[in-house]
């Protein structure tokens, strides 16, 4: 059964990872904002994939994909309010957003459930 | 109660110093440096005094899960909690308190102009969740914080009281040490991070000992 509990804490314990990221990759001088954006994106979702199959067992496939849409909605809501940068206007800006996260995320939940389930055949043999 | 609280304090010392040294000041000195941001970089139309106190009320309820397990393992003479577990219930109940925080301050202060009652009824509830999130399900957590709400209801405005008045009261101590010198920004920030390492533990044996209902003959809590 799909946790919504647990569900949170991944959401949680993944929005922690990513303030504690972002904090550190800003004492590098990196060259461009691009990169620091894609490494900020990239450690965000992978942790997603990986936490909400650990946290959610059952149903770990919906639990990720939830997540990554949750995950995107709130970056998106914390840019519109916080930073004031009018995302909703761009249609294929949110299409493009919603559509890498969800591909990043799916990525890790399957290489990490395949994991999962050796160790558990492993463990029983 | 106090007494009670204070020889928890004492038990715990070293506990409560390697927790503060890796939770509480860093999460004081980052929502200080969040605080200044939001003050320098955002306009005046965009309240930033209101980003401010939120980051101030997030910074007390975050740490209440850390603090209350201490103190009800202490009070059910279980055994002693790693740093890690407590630690870990920090990073484990991050997401609930947030998810809970942020609508209600929102709703808080919008109705702040019908006679600061839904401000009350709200900062109640953010105050009181934190205690009761340990359950399995989200539907008991508001039932107990319901359940605490009904029987305390106003004598929650005392324990605000409490909690404002013991900040301003040590803030104002500790700032009369360092009031004639040439202050920076970066001395508030960690005198502030000092503070809260040292009253924050009493105030949560205290506000555990208030609200958990703990039976020591049966070793469990409500």
């Amino acid at each position: 059964m799909f946790n919504l509990k647990k569900f949170i804490e991944a959401l949680g314990i993944s929005v922690i990872i990513t303030i504690i990221a972002g904090f550190i990759i800003g004492f590098f001088e990196f060259p461009t904002v691009e990169g620091v954006i894609y490494i900020n994106f990239i450690i965000t979702y992978v942790t997603v994939g990986i936490l909400m199959p650990l946290f959610n067992r059952k149903v770990p496939y919906t639990a990720a994909f939830l997540g990554a849409i949750s995950m995107t909605l709130i970056n998106i809501i914390f840019s519109i309010n916080v930073l004031q940068l009018p995302i909703f206007v761009y249609p294929e800006i949110v299409n493009e957003n919603l559509l890498a996260s969800t591909i990043a995320t799916m990525i890790t939940a399957v290489i990490v459930v395949s994991i999962l389930n050796r160790r558990e055949t492993e463990a029983y043999d | 109660m106090i007494k009670e609280s204070f020889r928890i304090y004492n038990d715990h010392l070293i506990k409560i110093l390697i927790l503060s040294v890796m939770i509480v000041i860093p999460l004081t000195l980052f929502n200080y440096f969040a605080t200044y941001y939001f003050y320098t970089n955002l306009q005046e139309d965009q309240y930033p005094a209101m980003y401010a106190f939120f980051l101030i009320v997030v910074n007390f309820t975050l740490l209440i899960p850390v603090f209350k397990k201490l103190a009800v393992s202490d009070l059910l003479d279980e055994d002693d909690v790693s740093i890690w577990e407590l630690s870990y219930e920090f990073i484990r109940h991050f997401g609930l308190i947030m998810l809970v925080t942020i609508p209600l301050y929102i709703v808080g202060m919008l109705g702040s102009s019908l006679l600061f009652i839904p401000t009350f009824i709200c900062f109640s509830i953010i105050l009181l969740v934190p205690f009761f999130v340990n359950q399995d399900k989200i539907r008991d957590v508001f039932k107990k914080v319901g359940r605490v709400f009904r029987d305390e209801n106003i004598f929650l405005l005392l324990d605000f009281l409490v909690i404002v008045c013991l900040q301003v009261l040590v803030w104002s101590l500790f700032s009369l040490a360092f009031e004639s010198f040439e202050n920076n920004f970066y001395v508030y920030a960690v005198s502030r991070a000092i503070i809260n390492a040292l009253i924050y533990p009493v105030l949560i044996f205290y506000l555990t000992m208030r609200y958990v209902n703990i039976d020591s003959e049966s070793r469990r809590y409500l």
